[in-house]
């Protein structure tokens, strides 16, 4: 019996397994193990579902933010975040997309000190306001990627 | 017999002479008379040494010495099997030999020698063929691949003690995955002559450390026994749901002779068919089918054999059912137009019916768990939805170790095999559609055709985002690969999905390959980091087995599922969210695989970390195992 998953789909899979069970340990039955994938509860993402190209104000933005977009990006490493939504804020299956045109800055916040699905909640305590706004210039300045159909190993 | 006894009695007193002798030599040299006073008399009188020279220092112990007096014994008698007889092990192997063992999986044990000895020499090393492990957990989890690919068990040996101990953890993840691996075990319980205890390390009732989590396990004293038992296990193991088993092969009788014509017959019992659900209840199963407005078949250990592929592929594309596929088999093509895995939660969320067919965790796969400090649980269902489950699930519980969750309420439940019961299902089902519902059904598929294509053009939007980034994107990184293998016949033994455990996947993909390797499929694995590392030996296996395995290393530097679990335990207690990643990464230093892999003969490159080059070191490498050997590239890629 040949196994044929198609690979292609694996960092965008969403999975029927429910999620997070107790905690699934390193010993535990492959099949049951699989990560647990998002909740279908909509967290936070882009404000944007598909990629527009990047118009030209939001990349002079993006350039003169520069410097907090740097401090973002250790912020968002140093707090976690690349832990779900992965090095680039490009989302995988346990966390969405977050840039490069995040949700209103209020929302993002708002949805960070108390999310409504499997994040985990990040305090004033642990992470402040201004963390929150390094990161989110972090955010804004990922690279829209180019167009899919300019990418030929992503033909159907 | 009591020339056998007879003989035996002489083999130990000369064996018991030749010890004291040592020793006693030994005393001397270490500290003169004292340790000899600590000898039973007559044996101080027996073997006193010849006066040696006084040591000005006390001199370690070396290895035993040969005596004057040792040397003075005469050759002892010796000990072979007559032409007429043959070992109780040979007769093990004509047994294995009927079940149709391909290979056996072993690391060696001196408490199976017996049988070692018969796989190489009666039985030709040939089915069973021996593979060299280097780790009982890589025998176990290479057995647990194989039948994956091969649909048929693997035999795996040991050590009765601590080979078991090792074997146990794979033991237990092909127990949660239903699968039949066929394990021996070596033991000197010397019950069949009754003596003392001559084995230093025995075990009285060896299997009891997996009997949680084995389906059957029997201590055959008797080769008539072992017989019943090598067959009946056989059986036990493939018959739906399917487990491992686990025989204890006594020592003694590996190794005593027989009469080669008072050996016992093999029986020839043939494996039971699976069980199929009874036909009111399919009937009735067949009736909400065909009335359902939107029913989804949720699968997950459905298909036994590629006919199970096929019966599913007829039955969704029969009644227009959209296919949600949790993959623990190949149950269903993943770019067939019915196939909803990739929107799975709407799918289920949308649908009137759930048709539950050998789903492991029925309730996890309708319901969600929020992982906060107060878990809560959701329905993924909408009101009134109806549910069906077929599963032998129902047949089998266990009490101690178990892998079920909430029960969950269904309207049908039928105790019976998936694929056994689909074609009765399905002719049900073509008995009572009518016309009009026919058209409905088409209608429906058509929608959801359109669904799994959009679903589709979106993982192909994500999977642009962070394309060129380095660390390499596992969408990247898929996508490479799949540029390499998709117009070869490949078969991908273990993934992103299914690779995140100790020690599992690296073995199984192994076991995977190797079945693999007669049908020239090329085999391929996405091997992640963290895995390799419990067991890495296996590598060596695959080389000096010519193993083609083409992995491809999904290197994110950590234990990452773990990272993210204390992350929001960090969370959850309000503090140091910097902190979550101790003690789950994998750095300083980096581990360097390609050399590792190198090291024990297998063709190897990396790490690399940018997307750019990541094409042509498949290519590199795909050609190397097209000549079949193994090899691998190491990728250092994002963390998901």
């Amino acid at each position: 019996m040949i196994v044929i998953v198609v690979a292609l789909m694996i960092n965008v899979a969403a999975q029927i397994r429910p999620t997070p069970q107790a905690p699934p340990r390193r010993t535990a039955p492959p099949p049951r193990t699989a990560p647990p994938p998002k909740r279908e509860a909509p967290e936070p993402a882009e404000s944007k579902p598909a990629p527009a190209p990047t118009p030209a104000p939001v990349q002079a933005k993006a350039a003169a933010d520069a410097a907090p977009a740097d401090a973002g990006a250790a912020l968002y490493r140093k707090n976690g975040c690349y832990e779900c939504h992965v090095n680039d804020a490009q989302g995988g299956p346990q966390g969405p997309r977050l840039g490069p045109n995040p949700i209103p800055f209020p929302r993002f916040v708002a949805y960070v000190r108390n999310p409504t699905g499997d994040m985990p909640p990040f305090t004033a305590k642990v992470i402040s306001d201004q963390d929150l706004q390094s990161i989110y210039a972090f955010l804004q300045s990922r690279p829209t990627p180019p167009p899919v159909k300019e990418i030929p190993l992503l033909a159907p | 017999m009591a020339e056998r006894q007879k003989s035996a009695r002489k083999q130990l007193e000369r064996r018991e002479f030749l010890q004291k002798g040592a020793l006693a030599g030994a005393a001397a040299i270490v500290g003169g008379g004292a340790e000899l006073t600590a000898l039973p008399a007559d044996a101080a009188a027996q073997t006193a040494p010849p006066a040696l020279p006084a040591s000005p220092a006390p001199v370690a112990p070396t290895t035993p010495i040969m005596t004057a007096a040792g040397e003075a014994i005469g050759p002892g008698e010796a000990q072979v099997l007559g032409d007429n007889q043959r070992s109780g092990s040979d007769f093990m192997v004509d047994v294995l030999k009927s079940l149709g063992f391909e290979y056996v999986a072993a690391n060696p044990g001196s408490s199976f020698r017996g049988l070692h000895e018969s796989i190489i020499n009666h039985g030709g090393n040939r089915a069973p063929e021996l593979i060299t492990c280097m780790h009982e957990e890589s025998a176990v989890a290479m057995a647990h691949g194989y039948f994956k690919a091969e649909g048929k068990p693997m035999l795996v040996a040991a050590h009765g003690t601590v080979g078991l101990q090792h074997a146990s953890m794979a033991l237990y993840n092909a127990w949660c995955d239903r699968v039949p691996v066929y394990m021996v075990i070596g033991n000197y319980n010397d019950a069949a002559v009754r003596r003392p205890a001559e084995w230093y390390h025995g075990v009285q009732d060896a299997a009891l450390l997996v009997r949680d989590f084995t389906k059957w396990d029997d201590t055959p004293w008797s080769l008539t026994h072992f017989a019943e038992s090598a067959v009946r296990a056989y059986n036990v193991a493939v018959t739906p749901p399917m487990a491992p088993v686990l025989l204890v092969l006594d020592g003694i009788l590996q190794e005593q002779g027989v009469d080669a014509g008072k050996l016992p017959a093999i029986p020839k019992t043939p494996v039971p068919t699976a069980p199929q659900g009874d036909t009111a209840s399919v009937e009735q199963a067949a009736r909400m089918l065909v009335a359902a407005e939107s029913p989804v078949l949720v699968v997950d250990r459905l298909a036994r054999t590629p006919n199970g592929m096929k019966l599913l592929v007829e039955l969704a594309e029969l009644v227009g059912a959209g296919v949600v596929d949790a993959t623990s088999r190949m149950n269903f093509p993943t770019r067939h137009p019915l196939n909803q895995s990739m929107r799975a939660g709407a799918a289920v969320g949308d649908a009137d019916l759930i048709v539950g067919l050998e789903v492991a965790d029925f309730w996890a796969s309708v319901n969600t768990l929020r992982d906060q400090l107060h878990r809560s649980t959701e329905a993924r269902t909408k009101p009134g939805a109806k549910m069906i489950t077929i599963t032998t699930g129902d047949l089998y519980v266990r009490a101690n170790y178990q892998d079920f969750r909430r029960l969950q309420d269904v309207d049908l439940a039928i105790a019976a095999d998936g694929e056994a019961t689909l074609p009765s299902l399905i002719e049900a089902v073509k008995r009572l559609a009518t016309g009009d519902r026919r058209r409905v059904f088409q209608e429906r598929a058509t929608k959801l055709a359109d669904l799994s294509r959009v679903a589709a053009d979106r993982a192909r939007v994500n999977a642009s985002f962070a394309w060129n980034a380095s660390p390499v994107s596992t969408a990247r990184l898929s996508a490479e690969l799949w540029a390499q293998i998709k117009n070869e016949d490949w078969s991908l033994v273990s993934s992103y999905y299914t690779s995140d455990l100790g020690g599992w996947p690296r073995p199984a993909s192994v076991g995977g390959a190797l079945a693999n390797k007669k049908h020239g499929r090329l085999s391929v694995a996405i091997q992640t980091d963290g895995d390799l590392m419990y067991a890495p030996g296996v590598l060596w296996t695959a080389a000096h087995h010519r193993i083609p395995l083409l992995s491809v290393m999904n290197n994110n530097r950590a234990y990452h599922m773990e990272l993210m679990h204390v992350q929001r335990m960090c969370n959850a207690r309000n503090r140091s969210v910097d902190r979550g990643a101790i003690g789950s990464q994998i750095i300083d230093p980096n581990i360097d695989y390609a050399k590792m892999a190198v090291s024990m003969g297998v063709y190897a490159e990396g790490p690399i970390d940018n997307p750019a080059d990541l094409g042509p070191a498949l290519k590199r490498a795909i050609a190397v195992v097209k000549r079949g050997e193994p090899a691998l590239v190491d990728v250092v890629t994002q963390v998901r």
